[in-house]
């Protein structure tokens, strides 16, 4: 070959990568617009998540390197959450739990994900149609890491507790947690569960009535704390991150379940022992003083007949109502006698928190005549909707239902919200293709995101509690809760 | 002519390869095999005819794929070196035929050789589909039967278009892997290069992790420019492959043919960048 025409091949092969890289700048947006066509990327009608899983990672996985390609998806679920791109990072926590089972991140974040980010437009309220899969989800993530606390508690308390409000549930995950250890992933070695997990426990057995078994778990989580603090006498470190300030939170928790059974239900026993466990606590000085306070009132009730704050009936005057603002916007209003200002005064509670006297000592125009913060909840849904049995593992998610809830905030004895279900953006969220639907409105004392001040009044249960119209004892054995509850066709929304 | 004539016997001696005839008649049967795939894999027939198609195409499709990897890998691999082991390229050379024409007809005959795999396969593919199309159909129309047997009556297209995009674009990624080991096959043995080929493939199709890590929280500026430079490089086999499309229907294409059109003016630019280096790499060769 001549040199010259070696010099014009030489030509030609610096033209052509530069032609290459040209093409691949414009192949790349073409690439995504034809793929994906406009949708988000792995957005598909049929609900099935794992429909669009790219093919490239699957057969990467083949290749052996399991856990190398399971954390290079990782990183590009990541990079699909930092631009919003939330159903593409379904199918890529689904492949890497596969590849690598015991990556307990990717089952709390994908879980966690599948809860709270698949939100609409005009409300911010999150899809509550992937809940099922988001619990199936986590409950394979605890198939696979049985024996360690991790998955168990973020079952309890992400998703019973936060999401769907099952405090029993989650107390039963909760409670499993406190059976097992960690395990450092680096080093393979046992780690000491943390404390908050057994704290917790507590919390969840209080709110679902357990007052015993509560009890105990607060010795339980103190005890724990003590090892903790003699083990870091010997060796430090050995025990965790535990001081005296750990100890004195088990024991302020601990005193205050005690003392609320007092205060709310008469118990003088408890009562007693809740100061007694108050008092071993020094610090903060609001605490000492308040527990001061509470044993006066302690002293003062001694002998005398008492049944407790909750014992007291409150008329709860509960009415809701709705109306169709517009096409598929919903306005749900009504009153709640909860909680007047006035019914605080001469609470046992008063002695420890003083927010009655407080407010009767502020300046006339600072006062307020309702204690605000209190919640009502709704729920709107087909009429035969039905969580779907979550104990089979499914990520097929039925996109046909409508079903959403959230929570309303009580002030001034009144309550407001819109359901705007009109946002194009949202139509996929709200199908609304029943020709029936149930709209439920409700407050209930034990729900999350309600205010210890309300059960201070009415009772954990809500046993003070009383209504002529809407109370319902039957939706929750053993609870009381007012209750509204509407069915809504079709043309009544849309 | 010379090209021609080259080409012709290399495609004769491929064809002849008792393991490129294996992964072929492996490859065929496993696309016709995968016709009992819906029926005995549960979780598919419930989820309807569309979910029996996308299983099926995604399968036929995978296999034809894996097996034209493999064969372009093993065909280019020992495209040249086996004219060097045999001494033939010397008798070859000696006759009027000029270097660069050895090397054209060479690759031409290798990417006859795929195209004639891929179009036995790719027919065998197209067929299994209607065939099972045309059994959706007949139980859509007696939705009784269709009961009976626990299977959906949802109507499905019998032939679409999209599947003979499908095949070619396979096709182009082949003829893309075939010139860049037929280049690697001048500098490398034939393990390195059946290994380097492999590589190439791999991290081509894995070009959206590779453009991941460079965007990684922590990557410096080095790692991303050396993640991005690779994603540009490297042929970009991902892009070769359209199987949400081609899978699901439901997606609206904005402008199907400009893209297919894209893709096959960017193979062939690749796969011409490969051939003029072989050949400029083959003329300083000393033989």
């Amino acid at each position: 070959m001549t040199d010259g025409k070696r010099k014009m091949l030489v030509a030609l092969v610096v033209a052509l990568v530069a032609a290459i890289v040209l093409i691949q700048f414009d192949l790349e947006p073409k690439y995504e617009k034809i793929v994906h066509a406009g949708k988000q990327i792995g957005e598909n009608k049929s609900g099935d998540m794992m429909a669009e899983l790219p093919g490239q990672f699957i057969v990467a996985s083949f290749t052996g390197f399991k856990q190398v390609v399971a954390g290079a998806l990782w990183i590009r679920a990541d990079e699909f959450f930092h631009r919003g791109q939330y159903h593409a990072i379904v199918p890529l926590v689904r492949m890497v739990t596969w590849l690598d089972p015991h990556n307990i991140d990717v089952y709390t974040t994908g879980a966690w994900h599948l809860d709270y980010n698949f939100v609409d437009v005009a409300n911010s309220l999150s899809d509550k149609r992937y809940i099922p899969a988001s619990i199936a989800f986590m409950k394979e993530g605890i198939r696979n890491n049985p024996n360690i606390w991790d998955l168990y508690f973020e079952l309890g308390w992400t998703h019973y507790h936060k999401k769907l409000w099952d405090n029993e549930m989650a107390a039963y995950y909760i409670s499993e947690a406190c059976k097992y250890d960690s395990v450092d992933p680096n080093s393979g070695t046992k780690q000491r569960r943390p404390d908050f997990v057994d704290r917790m426990k507590a919390h969840m057995l209080e709110k679902i009535g357990k007052f015993d078994e509560a009890e105990q778990q607060w010795n339980v989580a103190r005890k724990k704390v003590e090892e903790a603090l003699a083990a870091n006498l010997k060796k430090p470190g050995s025990g965790g991150w535990v001081d005296q300030g750990t100890l004195d939170l088990c024991d302020r928790n601990h005193s205050l379940l005690l003392l609320r059974q007092g205060w709310r239900y008469g118990d003088m026993k408890r009562y007693e022992q809740g100061l007694k466990i108050a008092e071993r606590v020094k610090t903060p000085e609001d605490w000492v003083e308040a527990t001061q306070s509470a044993r006066k009132d302690y002293e003062s009730r001694i002998g005398r007949h008492w049944e407790g704050d909750a014992s007291k009936p409150l008329d709860g005057k509960f009415n809701a109502s709705w109306l169709r603002a517009a096409p598929r916007v919903l306005v749900i209003k009504g009153t709640v006698n909860i909680i007047p200002a006035s019914e605080y005064k001469g609470l046992a509670s008063e002695s420890f928190t003083h927010w009655y006297a407080q407010n009767q000592a502020a300046e006339p125009e600072q006062q307020v005549r309702w204690r605000d913060g209190s919640r009502v909840y709704w729920r709107l849904q087909d009429i035969d909707y039905e969580m779907p049995d979550v104990d089979k593992f499914s990520w097929n998610t039925n996109l046909e239902n409508t079903v959403a809830w959230g929570d309303i905030y009580v002030g001034g004895g009144s309550f407001l919200t819109k359901i705007n279900m009109s946002d194009p953006r949202d139509a996929a969220m709200y199908p609304l293709k029943a020709e029936k639907y149930k709209l439920t409105v409700w407050m209930e004392p034990v729900d999350p995101g309600m205010p210890d001040y309300v059960e201070d009044r009415v009772g954990w249960k809500g046993e003070a509690l009383i209504d002529s119209e809407c109370l319902d004892t039957t939706t929750r054995p053993g609870y009381r809760m007012l209750k509204k509850e509407f069915i809504l066709s079709r043309s009544d929304i849309i | 002519m010379i090209i021609w004539a080259i080409a012709r016997t290399t495609v004769g001696d491929a064809l002849r390869k008792k393991i490129l005839q294996v992964f072929i008649v492996v490859a065929i049967g496993l696309i016709v095999l995968s016709l009992s795939f819906s029926q005995t894999l549960s979780f598919s027939s419930q989820r309807g005819a569309s979910s029996d198609f996308m299983l099926l195409k995604s399968f036929g499709l995978g296999m034809m794929a894996l097996a034209g990897i493999f064969i372009s890998l093993i065909l280019g691999v020992t495209l040249i070196p086996q004219e060097f082991e045999r001494r033939t390229i010397y008798t070859i050379l000696a006759k009027p035929v000029k270097r660069y024409e050895f090397i054209t007809g060479k690759f031409l005959g290798a990417i006859l050789t795929l195209g004639i795999a891929t179009g036995l396969m790719g027919i065998t593919f197209i067929l299994t589909i209607v065939i099972k199309a045309i059994g959706a159909q007949q139980l859509s129309a007696s939705p009784t039967l269709g009961q009976m047997l626990g299977s959906t009556t949802e109507k499905v297209a019998i032939f679409d278009w999209n599947m003979v995009w499908g095949v070619i674009l396979v096709y182009l990624q082949f003829m893309v892997l075939s010139s860049i080991v037929l280049l690697f096959s001048l500098i490398f043995t034939q393990t390195v290069n059946f290994f380097m080929g492999a590589a190439v493939y791999a991290v081509g199709f894995m070009s959206t992790v590779v453009i991941s890590l460079g965007g990684a929280e922590g990557a410096n500026v080095a790692l991303q420019l050396f993640y991005k430079t690779i994603s540009y490089v490297l042929p970009r086999f991902d892009q070769f492959n359209i199987p949400n499309q081609l899978l699901h229907p439901e997606t609206q294409v904005t402008n199907m043919g400009a893209y297919t059109g894209m893709m096959a003016l960017y193979g062939l630019l690749y796969t011409l960048l490969a051939l003029v280096a072989a050949i400029l790499i083959f003329e300083r060769k000393e033989v």
